[in-house]
Parts: structure tokens; C-alpha cells; sequence
């Protein structure tokens, strides 16, 4: 507490942000622990398997939000290529700049004029000046968003009464302010913005993608919806009595015995019996739609989800502990402050 | 009679009654709340994507449609605002008074041999004391839940059979013209619940936002007060005097330490004085204790302690420092 010159300087506690990984609790085998985990090649301190989600994210994004006129290889060797950059733990621009590039390359290849590049040569004249300036553009926008340069020009370019409507509709007052608060309690501060990069990338691959599957579920279920309403529909079209008819039957209401009742009889058995195929073949539809549709997406929600949910966790307990018992004891004031518990609520009155 | 509470403690949100969880749970309610508005934005984003080239093709349909369902939501967000600040109040009023509680339930415990000793009337009046504070915690809870359960209900009403009916009148137009088939009907559907939540992103996210307002400024007490206790703490400057500056008069019981305007209470225990020295050395102060120094009493300061040391290496004066060092 004293310093050499007689004053006495205020203590300042020295915490480690970090945990050895021997020391984490296991799941399987797997360590799961949220904590910050120090990497002794290179030094950095970083969650665990976080370069693992961001390649697993964004290989998921790319086999999933693509053209249907894009090759299946090309796909997987651009998901192969950008989850290797992000595991490498490549900057964020260079992901994004590859990123555009393998959607801009696919946009190319489909708006190549094959009638104009008549010659192997042209076609090879196209391909590397198109390629060329897709990437240097790709590029471009990449640095131009991760700098945020896009965002200071659309503010610019954009009405001030389009802005403040956006301000009033979205909340970005309250996000800033929670940003800034979230900064100035962050330990150490400078890990705040990787740790945010990180979980926004890890965030918008993977919820945007499966909004993509979603997309595709949602109208797999509904033709299936469909069909089961035009069973009723298509058969009262047929010249089949109503389900309301029906209905009454089985609840053991009489119908009055009409003319020509043994002609309508016989349409009325041919219509059931075709209306009992159809039943037969949307039943028979069932499993197929379960196995093919259901449980991979179900899967997929499931795993994808949980792992943009680990990273979340892993950027929530990081503040929760900084709060909790970072702050609290990275200096003795913090921890003095703190301390005054219990109390009896007359003491206060002094 | 004498009350059981003093008047300040209802009034006064005192930061001193919150504890550490409770200030990580604010940080923790953040996060979530920032987290999950943008989460499910950006899961329904795509869907999103679909309608621009949708409606650029019946821009009517924005004009005869989204009007209805824009003052409808607005209707329901007012509803569910009103709503919503009155049980954010009272949880606010709960948290106050269960942190309260526990304090007191904690204090009791832990004085409880002061407490039996302390006369019949002592455990009475405790637990005159303690059901109070349940009372307080309980009525304001009561209250809570049913407004939150008159919340829910509105806005489930609100959402399956205003909202989903008008949605229902749009799909309707785009079948008919051809725009969607009818495999499409439920991603449209939630396509535009979706466009509908993304401008209405505000007032649907109202009693998160508030929850939030209240996290926030939870969080900037507790920041304040760490930089308050930070800049208030400087520890007293020590300086060891030469042995040239010591008064010859009080060379002989050099080196020693001066208090002045000290308060000392400890229990029932009160000592006063005025002009106090000590020689130099380490002293230890051991237990929960007051002490103040008081230079003049509109600057009285408290300071607790449970266990501190301080030690001086020559003659110190402390006349008109707090004792922060404690």
C-alpha cells in the first residue's frame, strides 16, 4: 500500500481473464466452458471453438443461400475456402471480400453473353477481366463495410426525416446507449469490439441461413396443408356431400330417402372411394415428408442454433462475470463499495 | 408510534440495498435484450426479402392494408405500453423492497444473540418487521401477475384474431391477382408478420426496452459509484517528516499519528474526540465498525470496515482528512 516515496497508491487487483482449459468442466469429452481460453502459441485469448463456429457458420451459410443456377461444386469449394479462412482466423474483410466474390462470380458465369463470346479466347478474355474486377470490387466493398465507411455514406446520403424515422421506428438510441454502457464496464476493454465482430458474424450467417431453410419448410408444410383441405374441397366439387352432411351422419342423424336414391348411392361409393385414395396417398406422404423435410430441418434449427447460441452465451457470461467479479475486484474502491452489506436500513438515517 | 421503516428508506432507491448478482443479472438482461431484437430480424430477413417484389407490382395493396394493421398494432401498443410501465413500476418497487428483506432478514440473523438479548419486546417487534416486508413484497406481486396475465391475453388476442385477419385480407389480393400460389400462403403470412414487426420493432419491444431503461440505469449507479468510491479513496498521503521538522516537544513520542474530529461507534459503543494520537505502527481494526472524521458535520463520512490495516512509518498528520483508508 505504500509506494517508496511515502505516498500510498491505490491497489489495483490483477485478474486473469482467462482459464486454463485442464481446469474447464467437460461434456463428453468436450470442454464447454464459456470462459475466455489463453492460447499460449500465438498468445491470443479467445472463446473456445470460436474459430470453429465462425467456419462452420458461414459454410452453412454458403450451402445454403445460393442460385439455382449454381453448380453444386462451385458452392462446396467456395463453403470449403471461406470456413478455412475463418478458421485460420483470416480478418474479417478478407472473409467478406471472398464471400461477395463467390456470389458476384456466380452472377458473372449467368450474365456471360455466350452469343457475342463466340471463341474460347473471348470467353477467357471475359472470364479473367469479369473475374478481375469482380474481386477488386468485392474488395472494395468489403474494406468499405468493415470500415465503416458504407455505413457513414448511407447516413449521409440519406433524408434526415427518413433518419429520424428510422430512429423512431428502430431503437438504436437504446442499442447505443447499451453499447456504451456494455464498454464502459467490459474488462479488457479492447476485447469488447473482436468479441461483438465475432458473435455478429457468427449471428447473421447463421440465423439468415436458416431463414433460407425456413423459407423452403414453410411451403413443403403448407402444400401439405393444401392438400389435406382439398381432400374435402375436390370432393364436394365431385358431387359429394358436404362435410357438414357428413358430419350429421356419423352423428346418427337420418337422411330422407329420395328419388333415384340407388343412382346417387353408387356416385356417392365411387367418390368415397376415390376420396379414401387420396386420404391413402396423403397419409403415405407422411413419413417421406418427415424424414426428408422435418427432422433435417429440425436438425439443423437444432444444431446451427445452439451453436449461434453458445457463442451468445460465451459473449454473455464473459460480461456477466466482468460485473460480477472483475470490476468488483479490480480495485479495492470497486470492492469497498460493494462491501457495505449488511446493513440495517436504520443505520442509514445516520 | 415509531414507524417501523423511516421515511427515507421508502423514498429513497438506495444503491447500497442491490446486490452483486443483481447487477450482473442487469448486464445479463442487456445483452439479451439487444441480442434477441436483432436475432429474430435477422432470421427473418429473408422472408422479408420476398415482398419488395411482391408489393412493387400492387402498390395499392400497401394503402388499403397496412394502415388497418399499423393502427391496430398502434392500438395494441398503447394497451400493452400502459400496461407494461405499471408492472415495470412495481417490479422495480419489488426488487427494492425484497432486497430490502433480505437485508434486514440477514441482519437480524446474523445480530441475533444482540436481538435475544436485546429485552422481550425484540422478537415482536421483528417480526412486526418482517411481515411488513412481506406484505409489501406480496400485494405489489399480486398486483404484478395479474397485470401480466391481462398483458398476455391481450396481446395473444391482439396477435390470432385482429392482426392474423387483416394479414389474411392481403393474401387474399395477391392470390387473386396472381401474385403467390397457394403452396406460399403461410410464407407470405409470416413474411409480412415480419415486415409488420420490423417497423413496429419499437413499440412491440416496449417492455424489453423498459427493462433495459431500468438495467441501464441500474448499471450507471454502480459505475458512478465505483468512479465516486474510486476518486473518493485515495488512501492518505503519508510523509515521514525529517528529523529536523519534528517539533523537539514531541520528539520523544515520535513518531506518532494525529486524529482530529474523530467518531468511533462500534454496537452501542460511541467515542468522541476531539484531538487524538497514536503512535506509530500498524493497527488492525477488526469487526463491522463506523468511523467517521469530521472535519465539520455537514462533510460527516461513514466508513465500514470488517477488517483493515493501515500502517504509518513516521509522524503523520491526518487533521481534516476523511479516513478513507479505512
Amino acid at each position: 500500500m505504500t509506494s517508496q516515496d511515502g505516498n500510498i497508491s491505490s491497489p489495483v487487483l490483477e485478474l486473469d481473464h482467462y482459464t486454463d482449459e485442464s481446469n474447464a468442466w467437460q461434456f463428453y469429452g468436450y470442454t464447454l466452458t464459456t470462459h475466455r481460453v489463453y492460447n499460449a502459441t500465438d498468445g491470443s485469448i479467445e472463446f473456445p471453438y470460436q474459430a470453429v463456429a465462425a467456419a462452420t457458420a458461414i459454410a452453412f451459410f454458403r450451402t445454403t443461400v445460393y442460385s439455382t443456377k449454381e453448380p453444386m461444386a462451385i458452392r462446396l469449394t467456395f463453403a470449403v475456402l471461406l470456413a478455412a479462412l475463418a478458421y485460420a482466423r483470416k480478418s474479417y474483410e478478407l472473409i467478406l471480400a471472398v464471400e461477395v466474390f463467390s456470389y458476384s462470380f456466380v452472377v458473372l458465369s449467368a450474365l456471360q453473353p455466350r452469343k457475342v463470346l463466340s471463341t474460347w479466347l473471348d470467353r477467357l478474355l471475359y472470364g479473367t477481366v469479369g473475374l478481375g474486377a469482380a474481386a477488386a470490387m468485392s474488395y472494395a466493398f468489403a474494406h468499405c463495410l468493415v470500415t465503416g465507411l458504407v455505413m457513414e455514406t448511407l447516413q449521409l446520403l440519406t433524408p434526415s426525416i427518413v433518419l429520424r424515422g428510422l430512429y423512431y421506428l428502430i431503437p438504436i438510441k437504446e442499442c447505443t446507449e447499451a453499447y456504451e454502457m456494455i464498454q464502459s464496464l467490459a474488462l479488457p476493454y479492447e476485447v469488447l469490439p473482436s468479441q461483438i465482430a465475432h458473435l455478429f458474424f457468427v449471428t447473421f450467417h447463421i440465423q439468415t441461413g436458416m431463414g433460407f431453410l425456413g423459407i423452403n419448410f414453410l411451403k413443403k408444410e403448407q402444400q401439405r396443408r393444401n392438400m389435406l383441405v382439398r381432400m374435402d374441397v375436390a370432393g364436394a366439387e365431385d358431387g359429394d356431400e358436404p362435410s357438414d352432411t357428413d358430419s350429421d351422419a356419423s352423428n346418427g342423424k337420418s337422411a330422407k330417402p329420395s328419388p333415384g336414391a340407388a343412382l346417387e348411392t353408387s356416385a356417392q361409393s365411387k367418390h368415397a372411394s376415390s376420396k379414401l385414395a387420396r386420404s391413402r396417398r396423403f397419409q403415405r406422404s407422411a413419413l417421406p415428408f418427415i424424414f426428408r423435410s422435418a427432422l433435417p430441418y429440425m436438425l439443423q434449427i437444432i444444431g446451427y442454433g445452439n451453436l449461434n447460441a453458445f457463442s451468445f452465451h460465451c459473449f454473455c457470461h464473459d460480461l456477466h462475470r466482468t460485473v460480477r467479479y472483475h470490476q468488483t475486484l479490480s480495485h479495492d474502491a470497486h470492492w469497498m463499495a460493494m462491501t457495505q452489506t449488511p446493513v440495517s436500513p436504520e443505520r442509514k438515517q445516520h | 408510534m415509531t414507524p417501523l421503516f423511516p421515511s427515507h428508506v421508502s423514498r429513497h432507491r438506495s444503491l447500497s440495498f442491490f446486490t452483486t448478482t443483481e447487477y450482473a443479472t442487469s448486464i445479463d438482461n442487456i445483452a439479451n435484450t439487444i441480442y434477441e431484437l436483432f436475432n429474430r430480424k435477422l432470421f427473418s430477413l429473408p422472408k422479408i426479402l420476398l415482398l419488395p417484389g411482391v408489393m412493387a407490382r400492387q402498390p395499392w395493396l400497401i394503402v388499403q392494408v397496412f394502415p388497418f394493421i399499423m393502427v391496430t398494432d398502434w392500438v395494441k401498443a398503447s394497451g400493452v405500453a400502459f400496461l407494461t410501465t405499471k408492472i415495470e413500476h412495481l417490479q422495480e418497487e419489488l426488487q427494492h423492497w425484497r432486497a430490502i428483506r433480505t437485508k434486514v432478514e440477514s441482519f437480524d440473523l446474523k445480530n441475533a444473540e444482540l436481538l435475544h438479548r436485546s429485552g422481550s419486546q425484540s422478537l415482536p417487534f421483528t417480526q412486526r418487521r418482517w411481515e411488513a416486508l412481506t406484505n409489501q413484497v406480496q400485494n405489489r406481486l399480486v398486483v404484478m401477475e395479474l397485470l401480466q396475465r391481462s398483458k398476455g391475453f391481450f396481446a395473444f388476442i391482439h396477435r390470432n384474431f385482429v392482426f392474423s385477419v387483416l394479414i389474411d385480407c392481403a393474401l387474399a389480393n395477391l392470390i387473386v391477382v396472381g401474385k403467390i400460389v397457394s403452396a406460399e400462403i403461410f410464407v407470405f403470412s409470416r413474411a409480412m408478420e415480419d415486415a409488420v414487426d420490423l417497423l413496429l420493432m419499437r413499440s412491440r419491444s416496449e417492455a424489453e426496452l423498459a427493462r433495459m431503461a431500468t438495467d441501464l440505469e441500474r448499471l450507471a449507479q454502480v459505475r458512478d459509484l465505483w468512479r465516486n468510491q474510486e476518486s473518493s479513496s485515495a488512501l492518505l498521503a503519508c510523509t515521514v517528516s525529517p528529523p529536523s521538522c519534528v517539533n523537539p516537544e514531541h520528539a520523544k513520542h515520535t513518531p506518532h499519528i494525529v486524529l482530529r474530529n474523530l467518531h468511533y461507534s462500534r454496537g452501542t459503543a460511541q467515542v468522541r474526540a476531539d484531538h487524538v494520537e497514536l503512535p506509530a505502527g500498524v493497527y488492525a481494526l477488526t469487526g463491522t465498525m463506523n468511523i467517521w472524521c469530521l472535519p465539520w458535520p455537514s462533510f460527516a463520512r461513514e466508513h465500514s470496515s470488517k477488517y483493515s490495516f493501515l500502517s504509518f512509518q513516521g509522524p503523520t498528520d491526518l487533521v481534516n482528512q476523511h479516513f478513507s483508508a479505512f
